[in-house]
């Protein structure tokens, strides 16, 4: 009878890298974690609005800068 | 320091997702309404014309025998001026379109062999010429001078090298450069 595990028991067994402590930023606990997310996610959403008013800002630059002066067509 | 009664993280993310849904909302409406705004108001479109012709008679019988091509300086009952265009491998015929400005200009476009590109630089003039379709574009120029007209839909090897130049002459100058004539180009 051999000592290694099978296939299936290896996989039950394995630990990912990416969820050791030493890989994972340290947020503190589970409260800590809520905690920080009752506050809203105020950064996410300006750096997110902020792309969205530039890009929205350039479309409409282009369409009433180069599209409308260059005429319709059709 | 005393807490004070703050709202559920659940809560928090939630509304804050349902606020950003709203915004990005906000913003496809804000770009649709102006582009149905400006297709009614404007009557804007692509350019959609869908009239078939047999590409293997092009160069034998019909609208764009060679004699037919370029612009045809008698106006259409609505004061438009007709432009025939063949864009073929690897050259537009004729290559050197001229117009008069200040006139309504329809375009009437084909392709005997692949699908090619017809892009008029600095307007709103683009459209794919398809073998076995007339593309048809209406435009207007308003100021006198010459535009680059290359192919941008690749044809094959010698697509770098197709383009044509489309020049805009004053309506007095066009009416007395080719008074007299029924179709020219810059060739005459």
């Amino acid at each position: 009878m051999s000592d290694a595990k099978s296939p299936r028991r290896q996989l039950e067994e394995h630990v990912s890298c990416a969820v050791r402590a030493e890989n994972v930023a340290a947020h503190g606990d589970q409260d800590k974690i809520m905690a920080i997310a009752a506050k809203g996610p105020g950064g996410a959403l300006t750096l997110a609005g902020l792309s969205v008013t530039v890009m929205l800002s350039i479309w409409l630059a282009f369409f009433l800068l180069v599209y409308l002066p260059r005429g319709a067509v059709g | 320091m005393a807490d004070s009664p703050q709202k559920p993280a659940t809560e928090v993310v939630d509304t804050a997702e349902r606020g950003w849904a709203y915004a990005v909302g906000g913003v496809v409406a804000i770009v649709f309404a102006v582009i149905v705004y400006s297709g009614l108001h404007w009557a804007a479109q692509p350019p959609s014309n869908v009239e078939t012709i047999d590409a293997t008679q092009l160069h034998v019988a019909g609208e764009f025998v060679e004699a037919n091509l370029g612009t045809e300086t008698r106006p259409q009952p609505d004061g438009s001026i007709i432009v025939r265009v063949i864009a073929q491998q690897y050259s537009f015929v004729p290559s050197c379109i001229v117009v008069p400005a200040d006139t309504p200009i329809t375009f009437r476009v084909t392709s005997p062999d692949v699908i090619h590109g017809f892009l008029i630089a600095g307007t709103n003039v683009n459209s794919m010429v398809v073998p076995g379709f007339v593309s048809e574009v209406r435009a207007q120029f308003d100021q006198p001078g010459e535009h680059l007209m290359p192919c941008h839909e690749y044809c094959s090897v010698g697509h770098a090298g197709m383009w044509a130049v489309v020049k805009v002459l004053s309506r007095s100058e066009f009416n007395s450069a080719y008074i007299g004539e029924e179709r020219v180009s810059c060739a005459r």
